[in-house]
């Protein structure tokens, strides 16, 4: 279980301030979307709690230790990432994908989860040869083979059909019933997220600035 | 972990390919002749000229021979002969620069056929210099006639005559040196061809002149030959004769006999070389009949 | 692997026979020679094909599959398809740093000391590139540029100055085998053999670069950390080629290609084909290059370009699928 906390976090991107003093409590052992407009910042904030995107003030932490703080190998350690774009430019086959860099791994877990993704059937294709929605789906496998308490996901159903979305849907909730945080920026209406537990939203305005509104359904 | 399995017998390939290649004996007989004595006359007569720059191969050293030093007042690059320090140097590599000849003021500037580049030349005309071509010399027989036409081209004929006297060329010939097999090489750096002088290259005037055997000049028509490293394998000299600058450009003695095809020779193995000082040897000058002397002593020392 | 693997050491075992018997003289009974390597060592005959031929022949399998390492590293760790360590300033920095140890009186032209200065010469303009470039794609463009700053002080000073040895030196922008000596690769065996351990257990690493820094940071690992430790390893192997036979071009750029095209990405595997097609191809030209027109010798940097640029070009018009 871990409490993810953001305090008065700044983000500046390109000279354009992206993120705008924002504080929230992410949940622990929820499943948390972020959701909002174009250019409203939500991207960057999760570079930002994937340590990948610095941040000009405020502080992250995951449970009390500073992200800042944190070496690379602590915070993969914590945390999983799926990122939103995703091209493969070599012909490896999918499951050399999947396992690629990840070291001590039992190949039941990985057929598991790769059967729940419904890519266990395309195993040895090459990952240059799959449809948006396929590659999509192997980046998720990439970070749900990992154990950590956290999971940052970037659109992790832009590309499904309703099926498929249903499918990754239930998988995420039951990683939630085992006690893992989860994170998704998504793009859709409030709507269709009865799923997740906590939403928060961001607006945008003339200004590029981050409002908090955040609902508990 | 194929390539841990692999790695004893990778390397007992290599120590086995280390093995056939055997050692060669190792005496260090290799000869170096830097320099020899320049046959000297004094002259009774006064040239023409008063100010020459001397281009042609050995001009410069013909004229210091003949007693007239202080008439030269510019050389080439390849005499250096201690005597000829003094006198400024006129061309860069064996080219020739025209500014620096021009701002001298030579009365006359003596050429030959290897003389260039050709545009250098054409400056020299334009400009009113006198330019006047003398004969080379690649063989001990053409020497008296390229020190008569460099003595009469600066006026001075007779003293021309005696030097040629003075200069006679001893007959070195050692029948004992009969069988020896003399392979002549060019070298310029590590290179994949070998250049060997062949018929005219100017050392086969010379080993012949010794007695010993020019193999070179034996088989091949050119002054110089490309040969690869088999084929020098199988020529097999018994003795190398360099300059010693291109023995310098492949790491000296020790480089020269591990060059593969040198390495498995009669001279490689048994380091058989003499290194001629790289203006002395061709000269075809005065100091050539010291050289002769050298030579032959050379040769006969190497054998044993 | 080794169902795969067999054709290519039966091709190598097949060409060095081939090597063996070719060349500028007419050896007599020359299969006996090759097949009875100890018999009578004393005649030009066992001299020729075990002295002069056998060292050139070992020679272009381990430097051949040296190169081939070396460009399969170049290109996985930069993600780049024209990645090769004579563009990344490698070659360059070795020759420079062999003129330098020549020129100071420090070391002679083919010694050991030389390897190390070639050696440190190309770790270092390696380094040099690593630091100035901040992205895979300005390690290539950098790279050029370190090569092409080097090459031109390594030409400026042979021209200037009156050296002999230096002259040497400038062989090696030619590359040749013919100056091979047994010696020369005693002491590149080990180096390949260690620089080769070392590749296999990096690759696993590098097949993690293709899916991008950031996804590499995400599991914990140091993409330019990953980088750095490939570069000096390839630096390693090419200062020892390049010490040994000169820059010969072209071969790390193409046996890579050729190996990927036909086995796949995989970099463990690709250290093992891209050795085994650079050392075919090395031989095949070093081979050609004694045999067409003996006893001239063609040099080996244009056969190595005239046999490997062809394959190149067909396996990139057929592998759609392999990089896009």
């Amino acid at each position: 279980m871990a409490l993810i906390k953001l305090e008065d976090v700044t983000i500046v991107r390109g000279g354009k301030e992206v993120v705008s003093h924002f504080s929230a409590r992410i949940a622990p052992g929820k499943i948390t979307a972020i959701i909002g407009p174009n250019g409203s910042g939500k991207t960057s904030l999760l570079s930002a709690l994937a340590g990948d995107l610095p941040i000009a003030s405020g502080s992250i932490s995951f449970d009390g230790k500073k992200l800042s703080e944190m070496s690379t190998e602590e915070q993969a350690q914590i945390r999983s990432v799926v990122q939103q774009n995703r091209n493969y430019w070599l012909s490896y086959t999918v499951r050399e994908v999947i396992e690629m860099g990840q070291d001590v791994l039992s190949l039941q877990h990985v057929n598991r989860i790769m059967s729940a993704l419904e890519i266990n059937g395309i195993a040895d294709q090459k990952v240059t040869t799959l449809s948006g929605g396929e590659a999509q789906r192997i980046e998720i496998a990439r970070a749900l083979i990992r154990d950590t308490d956290i999971y940052l996901l970037d659109e992790p159903l832009s590309a499904q059909d309703s099926g498929s979305k249903q499918r990754i849907i239930s998988l995420l909730k039951e990683f939630r019933d085992n006690g893992k945080t989860i994170v998704i920026i998504a793009h859709i209406d409030k709507s269709a997220l009865t799923w997740c537990d906590q939403v928060i939203e961001t607006l945008a305005q003339q200004r590029p600035t981050f409002c908090k509104t955040w609902v508990k359904w | 972990m194929r390539i841990r399995r692999a790695l004893p017998g990778i390397l007992l390939a290599v120590i086995s390919l280390g093995a056939l290649t055997g050692c060669g004996t190792s005496q260090s007989t290799a000869i170096e002749i830097s320099t020899a004595q320049a046959v000297k006359v004094s002259s009774q007569e006064t040239p023409k000229v008063h100010h020459v720059v001397a281009l042609a191969n050995g001009a410069s050293e013909i004229i210091s021979a003949l007693g007239l030093k202080n008439i030269l007042i510019g050389r080439d690059i390849a005499s250096t002969d201690t005597d000829l320090k003094s006198i400024p140097i006129v061309t860069s590599g064996h080219q020739i620069i025209p500014e620096k000849i021009i701002s001298l003021h030579p009365d006359l500037v003596i050429i030959d056929k290897s003389t260039g580049p050709q545009s250098a030349l054409d400056a020299l005309h334009t400009s009113g210099i006198s330019v006047v071509q003398t004969p080379e010399a690649w063989t001990l027989a053409d020497i008296p006639s390229k020190v008569s036409a460099i003595a009469k081209v600066i006026g001075v004929p007779r003293t021309g005559a005696q030097l040629v006297g003075a200069m006679d060329i001893p007959n070195i010939s050692n029948p004992a040196l009969a069988k020896k097999r003399i392979a002549f090489l060019y070298l310029r750096g590590g290179s994949a061809i070998y250049l060997i002088g062949g018929k005219g290259s100017g050392a086969d005037s010379l080993i012949t002149a010794t007695g010993a055997v020019d193999i070179g000049a034996e088989k091949l028509q050119n002054p110089f030959n490309a040969l690869t490293s088999e084929e020098i394998a199988s020529l097999n000299p018994d003795v190398i004769l360099v300059m010693t600058k291109g023995l310098q450009s492949v790491g000296g003695v020790s480089g020269l006999v591990a060059l593969p095809g040198v390495a498995q020779t009669e001279a490689g193995k048994n380091k058989r070389v003499i290194a001629v000082d790289d203006s002395l040897l061709l000269s075809f000058g005065p100091r050539t009949p010291d050289l002769l002397k050298e030579l032959s002593r050379a040769v006969q020392k190497v054998s044993q | 692997m080794i169902k795969k693997l067999l054709p290519l050491l039966l091709a190598i075992v097949a060409l060095s026979l081939v090597g063996l018997s070719l060349g500028a003289t007419d050896v007599p009974h020359m299969w006996r020679y090759i097949f009875h390597p100890f018999l009578e060592p004393q005649t030009s005959a066992h001299q020729i094909i075990w002295q002069i031929r056998a060292p050139r022949v070992v020679a272009a399998l381990l430097v051949g599959a040296a190169l081939g390492i070396t460009g399969s590293m170049a290109q996985s760790s930069t993600n780049n398809p024209l990645a090769d360590p004579a563009i990344l300033g490698t070659s360059a920095g070795a020759s420079l740093g062999v003129l330098i140890g020549v020129v100071t009186n420090v070391v002679t032209v083919g010694s050991v000391g030389a390897v190390l200065c070639a050696a440190i010469g190309a770790l270092a303009a390696t380094l040099l590139t690593f630091s100035l470039a901040r992205s895979a794609l300005q390690l290539i463009t950098i790279g050029i540029g370190v090569s092409a700053i080097l090459n031109a002080i390594v030409g400026l000073t042979i021209s200037a100055i009156n050296r002999p040895e230096a002259r040497s030196i400038s062989f090696w922008s030619f590359g040749s085998l013919a100056l091979v000596t047994p010696e020369n690769l005693m002491i590149f065996a080990p180096i390949l053999i260690i620089g080769s351990i070392c590749a296999w257990k990096v690759a696993p690493r590098l097949d993690l670069l293709s899916l991008g820094d950031a996804s590499v940071r995400h599991i914990g690992f140091n993409a330019q950390r990953i980088r750095l430790i490939s570069f000096a390893i390839l630096a390693t192997l090419v200062a020892a080629s390049v010490s040994t036979v000169g820059s010969i071009a072209f071969l790390a750029l193409a046996a890579p290609h050729i190996a990927r095209f036909i086995y796949g990405p995989r970099n463990r595997t690709l250290v093992v084909y891209s050795a085994a097609v650079g050392a075919i191809i090395l031989l095949l030209a070093d081979t050609a290059s004694r045999a067409l027109i003996p006893p001239m010798e063609l040099p080996i940097g244009l056969l190595t370009s005239l046999i490997g640029a062809p394959i190149l070009i067909l396996t990139l018009k057929r592998s759609g699928d392999v990089w896009r």
